[in-house]
């Protein structure tokens, strides 16, 4: 594995409100922990991989040098405290030509974009608000909607190689949650839960198999979790830390926190 | 009077329903409809100041579709136009553009090299609010959007660029909410029939003449990378994705024509299925809702692919229909 440390992190803005719910405030608290640990490893740079920026016409690669702004969601436009998210990203933009070039030479259909205005997905930004702090350069890689599981991986694997030899200690960061079920009404943020019972299993049974690196029986139950629990990409989350070799066995997988958003289920997972 | 055709979601339409006092004191009208489909490449092909890229032109079958659609507006001066776009989604809710005034840059995620448009709007916040107020009394989990920051989705843009280029016409904005995609066909339809009544009975209690647009393509498998990316304008790489695809617009398309609304709604969730048709995002269910689902033949003004996916431009003519069928 390429990556020196590989993380698996929720991108909701409930992540940044203030005293909203004990889990949002563990899964954020335990998010600023692993930017923490990222840097006392001497990670430099993150690669994030957003399930929420999606694209269709194969993948894009953010190659814009700055962009900062403010952010207001589609959906949590009114969310109190966090309605307009400040957002400040310093893009590594020989590292995003780098992949891209790797990318089409193994027959992916790539772009990069670099336009004053582009819409960053909330789960990049929520991401880097609570990991970054102004300590890393960054990239941005696209969730192609179209991309299976064998594709996700394959491209991972070209993502990793590309990243071999690299001076600069590099995280990627996957931002996707588990289960997807959301509550479809306005609830009370204090009594926020797993909106299913069942995907509470589930979602608990799938980060046991990962931390216990179980990878054969991930791969069997992954269609049915996505499936049963609506989740995040299908998660899609798998192929990735499978394409960047994080079960190759010199890894030590840790989950940091679990709990609802919103009715969906996050976790906070380190691969290092 | 109002002769509403009641589909799903009936019994809860009967709860709302108005009193005969109410009905009197009302004045509000919606003029017509306009299946309205926002491929970001109609603006680009047009060139308008609003928006960065330049072009050589492109999908002229479309754009100039959309001039029968901009003279009518010029002709009936309505009040406000008022569109639903798949583009501006929402888990939580239906939601509605109710800030006066909204400006700035909106960068399509998708085709950001075709539409980077610097939008000014100006919303009709009083309508807004009672769409909003009436979704609610629909059962509906509805929000208004009240953030100036906001940044309007490319959808809502472009089917309002090409119906009024001089946006001189205030307009709302509603939200589709993710329901097609999270529950089953059944009771998405059921969930934008009742935001359809909705939305005519705000514009009935306060007296809005408005015109609605359904921002929806029709079928909408299309090509895994861009055919020419050195000219996007390419018309010799533009076709339709398949003929299956292609003869499933016909068949929606005569549907629409010959007024039969009824075996419309009655395929459209096969049609969603077969050709993945941008329509299950609600809008077109929500803007035939509105208009009591009409039976009369909508006008057809253009087809054409965009990047292989299906898109035409129609109307359906409100001032057209038999007296006393007016909604
Ligand atoms: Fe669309």
């Amino acid at each position: 594995m390429s990556f020196h440390y590989v993380g698996l992190v929720p991108g909701l803005p409930h992540l940044l409100a203030p005293r909203s719910h004990p889990d949002s405030t563990a899964l954020a608290t335990a998010m600023g922990r692993m930017g923490d640990e990222m840097h006392a490893a001497g990670i430099r740079r993150v690669l994030y991989f957003s399930t929420q920026w999606i694209s269709v016409l194969g993948h894009m690669l953010q190659a814009r040098p700055r962009m900062h702004g403010m952010h207001v969601d589609e959906n949590w436009h009114d969310l109190q405290g966090v309605d307009n998210i400040a957002y400040d990203f310093v893009i590594d933009t020989e590292f995003a030509i780098r992949l891209e070039q790797a990318m089409a030479q193994a027959d992916f259909s790539t772009k990069l974009v670099d336009y004053e205005g582009f819409p960053i997905d909330t789960g990049t930004i929520v991401a880097d608000r609570l990991l970054n702090r102004g300590r890393f350069k960054t990239g941005m890689l696209s969730c192609c909607v179209y991309s299976d599981a064998a594709e996700t991986e394959r491209l991972f694997k070209v993502v990793t190689e590309a990243t071999k030899g690299d001076a600069v200690p590099t995280a990627l960061v996957i931002v996707s949650g588990l289960s997807g079920r959301y509550f479809t009404t306005e609830i009370d943020p204090r009594e926020d839960h797993i909106s299913s019972p069942s995907d509470d299993t589930w979602n608990r049974r799938m980060l046991d198999l990962l931390v216990r690196q179980q990878v054969t029986t991930l791969d069997q139950v992954q269609p049915e979790f996505a499936s049963q629990c609506k989740a995040d990409m299908g998660f899609k989350a798998l192929s990735v830390l499978k394409g960047v070799g994080a079960f190759a066995g010199d890894r030590t997988i840790r989950q940091l926190a679990y709990g609802a958003i919103y009715g969906t289920g996050a976790a906070v997972v380190s691969i290092f | 009077m109002v002769q509403i055709l009641l589909h799903r979601g009936d019994e809860v339409m009967k709860s709302g329903m108005p009193k005969p006092a109410e009905l009197e004191a009302r004045t509000g009208t919606i003029l017509g409809g306009w299946l309205a489909p926002h491929p970001p490449h109609l603006v680009y092909g047009e060139n308008p100041v609003q928006n960065e890229p330049r072009s050589r032109g492109g999908w002229e079958g479309l754009r100039w579709a959309y001039d029968h659609c901009r003279l009518r507006i010029k002709e009936q001066r309505p009040d406000v136009i008022i569109v639903h776009s798949p583009h501006w989604q929402t888990v939580v809710g239906h939601h509605v553009l109710a800030v006066k005034h909204l400006q700035g840059l909106s960068v399509d995620p998708i085709f950001p090299h075709l539409f980077r448009y610097r939008f000014n709007l100006e919303v009709d916040t009083e309508l807004a609010e009672a769409i909003y107020d009436e979704s609610r009394q629909c059962g509906l989990t509805a929000k208004r959007m009240t953030n100036p920051n906001f940044r309007v989705d490319y959808g809502t843009i472009v089917s309002l660029h090409m119906m009024n280029p001089t946006w001189d016409i205030p307009v709302v904005a509603i939200s589709a909410n993710n329901s097609p995609y999270f529950y089953d066909d059944d009771i998405a339809q059921d969930e934008m029939t009742r935001l359809g009544a909705a939305t005519r009975t705000a514009i009935e209690k306060t007296g809005r003449r408005a015109v609605l647009a359904a921002s929806n393509t029709l079928s909408h498998l299309h090509f895994s990378r861009e055919p020419n990316p050195e000219l996007p304008e390419d018309m010799t790489r533009e076709h339709v994705y398949s003929q299956a695809q292609y003869e499933w617009d016909m068949r929606v398309i005569t549907l629409m024509r010959s007024g039969k609304t009824k075996e419309l709604m009655a395929i459209l969730p096969e049609f969603m299925r077969e050709t993945f048709a941008e329509v299950k995002a609600g809008s077109l269910t929500w803007m035939l809702s509105a208009m009591g689902f009409p039976e009369i033949p909508a006008k057809f003004y253009g087809y054409g692919s965009v990047i292989g996916t299906g898109n035409a431009v129609l109307e359906w003519d409100l001032s057209q229909q038999a007296p006393g069928g007016t909604p």
